[in-house]
């Protein structure tokens, strides 16, 4: 199933199998079908269960979320335009957050492009599970279609290899670090294609304490479960992983007494971190203190450390991973705003009213956040995605002037 | 009442090795407690890190990203890097004169027990023109000339190319192999340069005295362990007498050194705690865990109590003539898989 590239010509010969693939349309019937029968074999599959990250993913391209999907792109394509494919796009996902690929591929698919897939050369289970799957279904001969308009490949460090796909592409979706979107851009893309770029982001929580204070054991519970599925997944290391908590008004010392233990008590149970992982928090937050940005530190185990700073403009955005949270107090959200800049991303919010929250939105003016989510939220993959909307990035717009 | 140097000073007097364990704790922990005190009040950013950490001892790779100096900027004689892996930040130590001389005692009082109290002739398993440029010395150099202040007519036997010259080993085992002498090099390089070029050629190294250090790591990947580095060492040359060393530039001058029950030891003024590489709880003997070393020498940097990022583990406690503990080094902590969306194919996209 994933062809093995050795050369750039073997990446060419990649290139004519797809451009020779029948054009389709964004939601074509095969198209759809095939991504939702996808989506229920890793639902079915035992193994997602060792793995829930296939669950997500299964949920993301379910048959009916599809379909609201297909209903909200015609929502907004305007009556004199026909929304087509980019054409071909090539992805390079991110090597160790193993789902990425699928989600950047598949709602690419579905919006009827060509897809080139480059996947990581390390040996992961979750994308094995995956390809397995894919390869059953693209065998059928009802998904000819597909088949034909899709790779996945693999290539070790070769940059010709990386020169053919991205010169043979309308667009090109990179994620990962501002050091890999650097490197990746030194291959050249056509004149008219473009990149969507997925750089490294910082994201945060705020939380107000009288609303965490408020809760009985049992809803306090839950709300530690949901940060803390947000913060130990995948080492704390992606881009929407919460790396600070923002306590809003009174009672930020006593919410952080109650909160911490049950975050640190789930985080035991969700990862334990390897003895690398303690020794760069330690030194992390020794560097933080020497830097005089973190003024206190609560040490829950090695799962959890907490540095306090008395201002947020201190805090560094850099980062160790794997269970460690900034704390600060402000009074008012928008205190908030100062502060924000364009790498922000996710913004966990527990506390507040939608109305606080937009204008929140509304006095950054576009100036960082791109997405403010309910914890247990933040590492849900969305269309919208880093200011993006996905199923409009993967499509163009031609405009029909009838007489 | 006695000042701090003083009290260190008297340590440094005492013979290193012999003391037993309770003894030399009731001795240096006090010691420490002083220093702790002394650095806090002299170095603003290591009081800001044991307030926020709650702990005395502060990360090594802490000398890589902040000045930590204890004394005024004026006072400094010397400054040491690491050399550190390739791309790497090196840590920066400073040094006043008083604890260079320290530094500079301790470690003559520890190869005193070795080598006795003659300046032995000196056999360099390094490169001729290692000391060539002297304003730039790598962490190679600086050990080599550390070291050449416990020996005489020093003989460097490779060349540029890491070849060994036999005609120059030769040289010097007709002029001073007859009686003690002794060969400094590291690890690695004794393995690889030296040992294996001279296995077969039947020269007798038998009156030797091997000291090295530099790490297993490489040697380790090769399935050559100490035992196996001074089998090697005794079949090829009849070379007996190999003491390893573990010490770090964060602490010049407090070594470790191989006893003869094959594991390393710490002198009077120093210590190696063994921590769970998770709690950080100290570990008693057989656990292995991160090593936390301290010393009793340093007064012009903070560094008196270190966690390295080093992992070893406790043997024995008192047992043979030197006493105290008897450790060995494991090597580093395993780097942790790295994982989130930072790490693309950047590499492949460069190469």
């Amino acid at each position: 199933m994933i062809v093995e590239l050795a050369s750039a010509d073997d990446a060419e010969r990649v290139i004519d199998r797809l451009r020779a693939a029948p054009a389709i349309l964004p939601f074509t019937p095969e198209a759809t079908a095939f991504v939702a029968e996808l989506g229920a074999a890793l639902l079915a599959d035992p193994r997602a269960r060792v793995h829930p990250e296939l669950m997500s993913l299964g949920f993301f391209v379910r048959k009916a979320e599809l379909a609201a999907l297909a209903r909200d792109v015609a929502a907004i394509t305007p009556r004199d335009t026909v929304r087509v494919p980019q054409g071909l796009v090539f992805h390079v996902p991110p090597a160790n957050v193993d789902t990425i690929f699928a989600y950047s591929w598949l709602t690419a698919l579905v919006a009827g492009n060509r897809n080139v897939v480059r996947l990581s050369s390390r040996a992961s289970p979750v994308v094995a599970i995956v390809v397995e799957h894919v390869a059953r279904l693209l065998a059928e001969p009802r998904f000819a279609v597909i088949a034909a308009g899709n790779a996945l490949v693999r290539y070790g460090h070769d940059l010709a290899i990386t020169r053919a796909l991205s010169a043979a592409c309308d667009l090109r979706v990179v994620w990962g670090g501002d050091a890999s979107v650097g490197a990746i851009r030194e291959a050249a893309l056509a004149p008219h294609a473009r990149d969507l770029t997925f750089p490294d982001r910082f994201s945060f929580a705020a939380l107000r304490a009288a609303a965490v204070l408020a809760l009985d054991d049992a809803a306090l519970g839950a709300l530690g479960d949901a940060l803390a599925n947000d913060i130990f997944w995948f080492d704390q290391a992606a881009c929407s992983s919460p790396r600070l908590i923002i306590w809003v008004g009174e009672g930020s010392r006593e919410a952080g007494d109650r909160l911490f233990p049950r975050l640190a008590a789930r985080g035991a149970a969700l990862a334990a971190p390897e003895p690398a992982h303690v020794m760069a928090k330690e030194l992390y937050a020794a560097r933080a203190a020497a830097d005089g940005a973190a003024i206190a530190r609560r040490r829950l185990g090695a799962e959890l450390t907490v540095l306090r700073a008395d201002d947020a403009a201190r805090i560094p955005r850099d980062h160790p991973g794997a269970g460690l949270v900034w704390e600060c107090a402000v009074a008012a959200l928008q205190d908030v705003a100062p502060w924000v800049i364009r790498r922000d991303q996710t913004l966990v919010h527990f506390g507040f009213a939608a109305d606080e929250l937009r204008a929140l939105v509304a006095s950054l003016a576009g100036r960082g956040v791109d997405r403010l989510v309910a914890p247990g939220r933040a590492l849900a993959f969305h269309r919208f995605w880093d200011g993006h909307d996905l199923a409009a990035a993967f499509t163009r717009l031609v405009h029909v002037e009838a007489s | 009442m006695m000042s701090l140097s003083d009290r260190i000073g008297e340590l440094l007097a005492a013979p290193p090795f012999g003391v037993a364990q309770a003894d030399k704790d009731a001795a240096l922990a006090p010691i420490l407690d002083a220093l702790t005190l002394h650095h806090e009040r002299a170095c603003p950013a290591y009081a800001r890190v044991i307030d926020v950490l709650g702990a005395p001892w502060i990360p090594v790779g802490l000398f890589k990203t902040h000045t930590l100096r204890s004394v005024p900027e004026a006072d400094v004689t010397t400054v040491l890097t690491s050399s550190g892996t390739t791309g790497q930040v090196p840590s920066r130590i400073f040094l006043d004169a008083a604890t260079s001389a320290r530094q500079t005692l301790a470690l003559s009082k520890i190869m005193g027990e070795l080598l006795g109290p003659r300046r032995l002739p000196m056999l360099i398993v390094d490169q001729k023109d290692l000391l060539k440029d002297r304003t730039a010395f790598s962490a190679r150099g600086a050990g080599v000339l550390g070291m050449m202040n416990f020996g005489r007519a020093p003989a460097f036997v490779l060349d540029a190319d890491m070849r060994l010259d036999v005609a120059a080993v030769e040289a010097f085992l007709a002029k001073h192999g007859g009686a003690p002498f002794l060969i400094f090099g590291f690890t690695y390089m004794v393995w690889t340069y030296f040992l294996e070029p001279l296995r077969a050629r039947g020269l007798d190294l038998s009156n030797g005295i091997l000291v090295h250090s530099g790490g297993w790591k490489k040697l380790v990947d090769q399935a050559v362990d100490n035992a196996t580095f001074k089998r090697g060492l005794r079949d090829a040359t009849g070379l007996a007498r190999v003491h390893n060393f573990y010490g770090m530039v964060e602490q010049v001058g407090s070594v470790f050194v191989e006893g003869d029950d094959g594991l390393l030891h710490a002198p009077r003024f120093a210590d190696v705690i063994v921590r769970d590489p998770r709690t950080l709880d100290e570990v008693g003997p057989g656990t292995p865990g991160v090593l936390q070393v301290v010393s009793a020498l340093p007064t012009s940097y903070p560094g008196h109590s270190l966690l390295t990022e080093d992992l070893g583990v406790v043997h024995a406690i008192d047992q043979g003539a030197w006493k105290g503990k008897a450790f060995s080094v494991i090597g580093r902590i395993p780097r942790a898989e790295l994982r989130g969306c930072s790490d693309t194919h950047a590499a492949d996209a460069r190469a």
